[in-house]
């Protein structure tokens, strides 16, 4: 457990990584699921032709935001933990 | 203290990642317009996306489906996506000439069924539910929306090959329309009650065209006149984009708008090109933006910003990127041969418009059938007003 603190802790390379690969294992699980046809709400249409379900809103606001993570927040976070990681080893060899 | 200099100096990470990784995302969904739209005939991604609402209208649990998922939210998106897939598969024909015949079929069963679902169930079948509220102004009770899109299918369907049955049909909203128009001291009929949209009155006014060029060219003058009226009244100083809605005896209800002037500088391309291109201009400095190579329409200009209604669709706020607008820039940005422009919206339509490609077809998730057909007219639009035009041109020489 305290390893899991360490290791997640948001503002390490090692959390922010594994952030970024969680967030896009969600994304994929959900993307082959099919939820991507749920997007259809954000134009006000409902998928099944049925009146909008909270269901279907929630696996909409679900999908767009996974793909926005995969898409814009992970690689950001990946990018800031590589850039930490070398801050880290630079100034550990400077001390 | 450590702690807190560590999270800012994260954030400034942060920060520079973001600054690296922004401006690679528009890289990674940039698309190759010649796989959507290219001069020598229909491009693949076209293709594909013009195959699924052709197989729908095979297809009727398929094509009801796809339909009642608008008609929940709007009916005249049903009725928009009809006209703009029509006027799409009629612009294919004319750049493949050897499907013809196929293009015919489906553009016939569209009208067909139109005509049939307008015949049954009413006027108001097509139109919001306001439409019941009060009593059209004009004689005729009738929406210039619907009039003036079905003979704008209409002629589309001629301007490829003639049929008896639908030249009729055309000559008869013509009449009706143009007699509409004439009640108005703007020469401009309703949409709905007491409500004139520039939409439908530029669409009638491009059937009106298409019927004088298929046949003896007798509303000349009622054309022009109606051009003169509009130029003099509806011209909104400050953007110089035309308004675009109005009552029937011309008092302005609503401002210059994405949602209507896109299309509407697509009809006038008909009736006056120079015109058309100078409100495709302006509309494009109002309303045509991007970020980073993604681009978008706003629904209203800076300079004059007016009530949203259901036409504009959904309008994500700061960056004030508006469906409705995005959408119809396609088209205009297809019919104004701007390909830049036409790219950006592309790019954007890749990142945020959800494609799903399987099967043989290509839909936006995001969208739904009237997107869509607005999307593939984009993509084609152009050798249909070329043809009607020509067909123009060699009429007159042979008058001379």
């Amino acid at each position: 457990m305290k390893r899991w603190n360490r290791t997640s802790a948001f503002f390490s390379s090692k959390g922010m990584l594994l952030r970024a690969i969680l967030g896009s294992i969600v994304f994929f699980i959900i993307h082959f699921l099919g939820w991507r046809e749920y997007t259809t709400i954000l134009c006000g249409s409902a998928p099944t032709g049925e009146a909008l379900s909270t269901f279907g809103i929630f696996k909409m606001v679900t999908y767009v935001s996974s793909y926005l993570w995969f898409w814009v927040m992970a690689p950001i976070l990946i990018l800031t933990a590589g850039l930490l990681w070398i801050s880290n080893k630079i100034s550990n060899s400077q001390s | 203290m450590k702690k807190i200099k560590k999270v800012i100096f994260v954030f400034l990470l942060f920060f520079i990642a973001g600054s690296i990784w922004l401006p690679c995302l528009n890289f990674l969904f940039k698309v190759d317009i010649n796989s959507y739209r290219t001069k020598e005939g229909i491009a693949p991604k076209t293709q594909l996306l013009a195959q699924r609402q052709m197989r729908n209208w095979e297809n009727y649990s398929k094509k009801e489906k796809d339909i009642s998922k608008m008609r929940v939210v709007n009916a005249e998106w049903d009725f928009m996506g009809r006209t703009f897939f029509v006027l799409s598969l009629a612009n294919m024909a004319c750049m493949e000439p050897s499907k013809t015949e196929e293009y015919l079929n489906t553009i016939d069963r569209v009208i067909d069924d139109t005509l049939e679902l307008e015949k049954k169930k009413g006027k108001y079948y097509f139109l919001m539910d306001y439409a019941r509220d009060s009593e059209f102004l004009s004689k005729q009770k009738r929406s210039i929306f619907i009039d003036g899109e079905i003979a704008l299918m209409l002629g589309a369907r001629r301007l490829l090959e003639e049929k008896q049955t639908y030249k009729k049909e055309m000559e008869k909203r013509i009449t009706l329309m143009i007699s509409q128009m004439k009640q108005s001291p703007v020469l401009s009929a309703e949409s709905y009650p007491d409500e004139c949209w520039l939409f439908c009155n530029t669409a009638a006014i491009a059937s009106i065209k298409i019927g004088d060029i298929l046949g003896t060219g007798e509303n000349v003058e009622f054309i022009n006149e109606w051009l003169e009226v509009l130029k003099a009244n509806f011209i909104e100083p400050k953007t110089g984009l035309l308004y675009s809605s109005y009552s029937v005896d011309g008092n302005i209800y609503q401002g210059p708008e994405g949602s209507s002037i896109w299309f509407a500088a697509h009809c006038l391309q008909l009736v006056d090109e120079v015109f058309a291109r100078t409100q495709y201009r302006l509309a494009k400095e109002e309303l045509a933006r991007h970020v980073m190579d993604f681009g978008y329409a706003k629904e209203w200009p800076s300079s004059y910003k007016t009530g949203s209604d259901v036409d504009s669709g959904p309008v994500i706020p700061f960056l004030e990127i508006s469906a409705g607008s995005s959408g119809l820039a396609f088209v205009a940005a297809g019919a104004f041969d701007d390909d830049i422009y036409l790219q950006k919206l592309l790019t954007a339509v890749q990142f945020a418009g959800f494609p799903i490609e399987k099967n043989g077809e290509l839909k936006y998730g995001a969208s739904n059938q009237v997107g869509d057909a607005v999307l593939l007219y984009g993509l084609v639009v152009g050798p249909l007003w070329e043809k009607a035009k020509s067909l123009e041109a060699n009429k007159y020489e042979k008058v001379e």
